[in-house]
């Protein structure tokens, strides 16, 4: 068993390593990994519509936060989040993914109102973008390359998501020629 | 699944996990030993008996958690990874929040890591977490429930143990953020009380 995972663990990171575009900064429970092509769900919004990331995964950068009300660590980073979409909104679509735990449609609403994020929120009311990108904890970033695969993850409130958007669209034609 | 050896399931499991998602062992860079490491206690086997403190919101449990005396009542362990970060602030509040549906009356619920009481104490005043938090501090609780990461914590894991002692249900990949997780959770509880 041990030679089998080595072998590919081995195999997986030669296929990965022309296509890792930064590493994680913090280190995830569950996630995708760096390299891995980012599934494509439809998530509802507050109003129950369904939207389809597919619409946004490559086909240009994408950011996504998995985020609650309630959590601490997701508060503390969005001032680091509203940066780099003042910074990086025209080039990179942030969608905010409330994941609804602990939540009700009128209190995410009434949090909107006050904080005003940048971006572009849905209510994963049924859990299809937790499960689809195996996400353990709220305040989780994955940024996802104009190539449809993952080029970022990271947890909690000390992630610099300009310093790393800036890393990753400097390198994005590169990344696209792989 | 009980006429399958250990080391057999072991086996299948891990090469059936590897090849629905080959990137989790490219863990150089994004570390994710969850769905990999299968041993524990499978699903009609006996639960291994354990005894540790713990705490609630109202303070140090007076005596340590026994899980032999709990035999004749439902009990869930829930495993996590650490006090106070989002992930298990997520499921305990939803534990709180919707525990008379997910567990009902008679069942007995512990969440287990391996923070010390103190910090479980604190935990549960912030959460305002209505079951008892369980301190395996060196992990050898979670070891023997095929809980225990390479990190130096718990992986996230619940098991519902019949009131014969024997497991009825185990998720080893818990989701705390996946509403259909704790739905699933609510129908294993509903199935043996």
């Amino acid at each position: 068993m041990t030679s089998y995972f080595t072998l590919r663990r081995g195999l997986i990171a030669l296929a990965f390593s022309a296509l890792a575009v930064s590493p994680a900064a913090a280190q995830l429970e569950g996630g995708p990994a760096i390299g891995d092509r980012a599934p494509v769900v439809s998530i509802t919004d507050l109003d129950g519509k369904l939207f389809d990331l597919g619409s946004l995964i490559g086909k240009r950068p994408v950011l996504l936060e998995f985020w609650a009300t309630w959590c601490g660590p997701c508060n503390a980073l969005m001032p680091s989040v509203d940066a780099a979409h003042a910074r990086y909104g025209q080039q990179v679509a942030f969608v905010g993914i409330n994941v609804s735990i602990g939540e009700t449609p009128d209190g995410v609403r009434t949090w909107l109102a006050a904080h005003k994020p940048g971006f572009q929120v849905l209510y994963d009311s049924a859990g299809a973008g937790s499960r689809s990108y195996d996400i353990q904890a709220t305040s989780t970033i994955i940024i996802i390359g104009s190539d449809g695969r993952v080029a970022y993850t990271g947890v909690g409130a000390s992630q610099d998501i300009s310093g790393v958007l800036g890393r990753l669209l400097a390198q994005a034609p590169q990344t696209r020629s792989n | 699944m009980t006429s399958i050896r250990p080391l057999a399931t072991l086996s299948l499991l891990a090469l059936f996990a590897g090849a629905c998602k080959p990137p989790t062992e490219a863990a150089d860079q994004n570390p994710r030993p969850a769905a990999f490491i299968v041993s524990g206690p499978d699903v009609g086997q006996r639960a291994p008996g354990f005894t540790l403190a713990g705490a609630t919101k109202e303070g140090p449990l007076a005596q340590p958690f026994d899980l032999s005396l709990q035999r004749g009542r439902v009990t869930v362990l829930a495993f996590y990874p650490r006090d106070f970060t989002s992930g298990c602030t997520a499921e305990f509040q939803t534990f709180r929040d919707r525990g008379a549906d997910i567990f009902g009356d008679g069942v007995v619920v512990v969440g287990i890591s391996v923070d010390s009481v103190q910090s479980h104490v604190g935990f549960a005043q912030q959460i305002g977490h209505p079951y008892p938090l369980l301190a395996d501090t060196d992990l050898r609780i979670a070891k023997m429930y095929g809980s225990a990461s390479d990190q130096g914590y718990a992986r996230r894991t619940v098991y519902v143990i019949d009131k014969e002692g024997k497991v009825a249900y185990r998720n080893l990949h818990f989701g705390a953020l996946d509403p259909k997780a704790y739905d699933e959770l609510q129908q294993a509880v509903a199935r043996v009380k």
